[in-house]
């Protein structure tokens, strides 16, 4: 029986994770440890509570209605939802194809990961951090170059419009110029959709 | 608790557009709680049941639920909010946006998961405290 630990599910997220009314479901686990990273939670695979995907799936049908009108879903974040994969899958069985599936993703996952999930999903929001690969090892611990070939072949395999890129500003980082050459680097390989914005710790 | 209101209103909003389009009755009223607003109450709910023992009903004798149409833009106009998106690439960003740090694991709705971009801050909080980086 496929199980995960999930530390989050909010519900009627109004257009912040996709199209519609959306429930926000957080797994734990994550490859990578950003400096400021806004889910620590999610590093501890002790917490948060143990879903099965019958067991999720009965909890978030509670919002069908609002889903099948507005075009919504379920967008599963976390952490990093894409080291669940069977869970979406099995998830994507019980909800069938009429509700919007997008995953919150860093993209920092194996490429034969990327390749087996696209089928089961309708959109990706992106945090790609930034395209530099000195600030991406610093500021997360990893280098960048899978995401980058993830990304480029995600955007030959779903629609643009479909994958949302979000492009911080982060803190003692990067500049606004590392942010600029970011947006510029993005829209050359073909994404549409970024959404820049700022970090502001507190 | 205004998110929560507002929140409120839009999906009062949807349910009312469900039910025009599918020729339901639905009969709302003025919400006069004063206190905590989660988005969503027991009557709330009891709405969308009843929306969705209506779409069965007219299922059961042939008819396709519509939904046609039905964006969350029309939905907050028609709710009288202001928008709840994020800013978008090219726009000038808000100051006051920041990304909230707080515990999720009770799934309150009306408490923010960890890395919500919001775009107003609590009553409560020195904006000038945003600056400090904690690491």
């Amino acid at each position: 029986m496929t199980k995960a630990k999930i530390f989050g599910v909010s519900r009627h997220r109004l257009t912040v994770d996709g199209e519609g009314v959306t429930t926000l479901v957080a797994f734990n686990g994550c490859p990578l440890r950003c400096k400021y990273c806004l889910n620590k939670t999610s590093w501890d695979m002790d917490k948060g509570r143990d879903y099965t995907p019958e067991m999720l799936f009965e909890e978030v049908k509670i919002d069908q209605l609002y889903f099948l009108a507005t075009h919504g879903g379920v967008t599963f974040g976390g952490g990093e939802p894409l080291l669940h994969k069977e869970f979406i899958k099995e998830f994507r069985a019980l909800c069938g194809p009429q509700w919007q599936i997008v995953v919150e993703t860093s993209l920092h996952v194996p490429f034969e990961t990327i390749q087996e999930m696209n089928p089961f999903l309708d959109g990706y929001i992106v945090d790609i951090k930034d395209m530099n690969p000195e600030i991406y090892l610093a500021y997360t611990g990893k280098e960048n170059p899978l995401v980058l070939k993830n990304l480029e072949w995600i955007l030959q395999h779903k629609a643009p419009e479909r994958i949302k890129v979000r492009v911080p500003h982060i803190p003692e980082f990067n500049t606004d110029e590392d942010v600029a050459k970011s947006v510029e680097r993005l829209k050359a390989m073909g994404v549409v959709d970024i959404d820049e914005f700022q970090y502001i710790i507190r | 608790m205004a998110k929560g209101k507002q929140t409120c209103k839009i999906l009062k909003e949807i349910r009312k557009q469900i039910a025009a389009e599918n020729d339901i009755e639905l009969i709302t009223s003025e919400c006069t709680h004063k206190g905590d607003c989660a988005g969503t109450c027991p009557k709330c709910e009891a709405e969308v049941r009843y929306l969705e023992r209506e779409l069965e009903k007219r299922q059961r004798l042939g008819k396709a639920a519509v939904f046609a149409g039905m964006t969350i833009g029309t939905a907050i106009t028609a709710a009288g909010c202001g928008p709840l998106v994020q800013p978008t690439a090219g726009m000038p960003m808000d100051p006051n946006d920041t990304i909230t740090v707080t515990d999720s694991t009770s799934c309150h709705p009306e408490r923010l998961l960890e890395g919500d971009v919001v775009k107003t801050l609590p009553d409560s909080l020195n904006p000038d405290s945003l600056v400090e980086i904690k690491p």
